[in-house]
């Protein structure tokens, strides 16, 4: 009796080895279609769904806040990848909610190593210049947004909304830190809205 | 047969050329609150803007205002943009300005919109010129001066320095004179050198007698 106990036992411990290991590789299949890279079907260094991560300066204040419904790192190049992506900036040395930038996109990836992060699809930056009476927003179907400079580039098409100003063109270059466009490559025009 | 006064010692003249008085030669101003304000650069970029200070520098621009109101120049700055502001533009370079039926062309000129429409114009040049196509599309008043301001409440120009006029027959010279846009009339409290053509009359036509009506 005493040896079929023993036998039992292992049985039961093996079907759920068995049953975590099945319930691992199928999540895995679940969220394929989700990943940002065919190339990198291999595996995450790490992956996560519906995240949140707070950045704090050396002071302990919130410098940025980063959610997405998936982040992963690539085992390749390290960059993270991360979908639909809402990101609450706090400009240095402020921490005023109404000053705060807000960028939206569909996806965003950040290269090891890099400031830079690539911003694509319905990419919006919301926020107010630090001498602005008025809230700006950027849009653009890309931008690079520089971490550390606050600088955003796009080629694309943008549109600009300011204090009952539009402005759009193709190819931009703003610095929402600064709250200024340096630079439109083409095609600038605006409107001062009644 | 064309009257000339060589430097009339005139303290105030009020100049009402034949004609100018009806009103109706001088296409009536529209206010337009509703069309926005519309801006592009040419193909020379050099676009910039800085929302901190409420200023935008562009080159080769072209504003427009509906279909009577457009301004374009070499360079442009504005500042003072924010909301119920749209903003004093400063224009450098080939000048060229139109509102309702007012040509203006200059040097440089500063630009007021408020309120959503063009209130105040300045304009330099060596000369800056403006002109008037009048209902009568014969009929266009000009003139020149070293500035012109346009003054929306008034609806007037006023012309500084070395100005010329002419509504196309009579020639006014003096240092400064105000046109009134409504009516085509020009005023000007400075001595005044002119030349008055006056209008050809027309004899009125016979009236057929009857001995040689049939």
């Amino acid at each position: 009796m005493r040896r079929w106990r023993w036998l039992l036992a292992i049985a039961v411990v093996g079907l759920i080895v068995a049953g975590a290991y099945f319930a691992g590789t199928s999540q895995q299949a679940r969220t394929a279609g989700t990943k940002p890279n065919d190339a990198d079907t291999a595996a995450y260094d790490y992956e996560a769904n519906t995240v949140t991560v707070r950045q704090m300066d050396a002071n302990g204040q919130l410098q940025y806040e980063l959610e997405a419904q998936h982040i992963a790192q690539l085992p390749q190049n390290g960059a993270v990848t991360a979908s639909m992506l809402t990101m609450h900036y706090d400009p240095p040395g402020q921490h005023d909610e109404s000053r705060r930038w807000k960028l939206t996109a569909d996806s965003a990836q950040l290269p090891e190593n890099s400031d830079i992060v690539a911003l694509k699809g319905h990419v919006v930056a919301r926020g107010r210049p630090s001498k602005s009476p008025a809230v700006m927003t950027f849009s653009s179907n890309s931008f690079d947004y520089n971490l550390k400079t606050q600088v955003l580039i796009t080629r694309d098409d943008f549109r600009a909304d300011w204090a009952g100003n539009r402005f759009s063109g193709r190819g931009l270059e703003a610095n929402i830190q600064r709250g200024t466009i340096e630079k439109v490559e083409s095609n600038a025009n605006g409107q001062i809205l009644p | 047969m064309a009257r000339f006064f060589p430097d009339r010692g005139v303290v105030a003249v009020v100049l009402l050329f034949a004609g100018a008085l009806t009103s109706a030669l001088a296409a009536s101003p529209t206010l337009d609150k509703k069309t926005p304000i519309d801006w592009k650069e040419g193909e020379r970029h050099c676009f910039k803007a800085d929302f901190n200070a409420g200023t935008i520098t562009l080159c080769d621009v072209t504003l427009t205002q509906g279909a009577s109101t457009r301004i374009t120049a070499d360079n442009a700055s504005a500042k003072g943009l924010s909301d119920n502001n749209n903003g004093e533009w400063l224009l450098t370079g080939k000048v060229h300005i139109e509102f309702d039926n007012v040509i203006l062309d200059a040097d440089s000129a500063t630009v007021t919109f408020a309120q959503d429409r063009l209130q105040k114009v300045h304009v330099k040049g060596a000369p800056s010129r403006f002109s008037q196509q009048l209902k009568d599309p014969s009929r266009r008043n000009q003139g020149r001066a070293a500035t012109i301001d346009y003054d929306s409440q008034k609806d007037v120009l006023n012309l500084m320095g070395d100005t010329w006029y002419t509504d196309g027959r009579n020639v006014v010279e003096t240092a400064a004179f105000t046109y009134n846009l409504n009516d085509g009339s020009i005023f000007s409290s400075e001595r005044v050198k002119g030349t008055i053509q006056p209008e050809k009359r027309v004899p009125a036509p016979r009236t057929p007698d009857r001995a040689t009506s049939q």
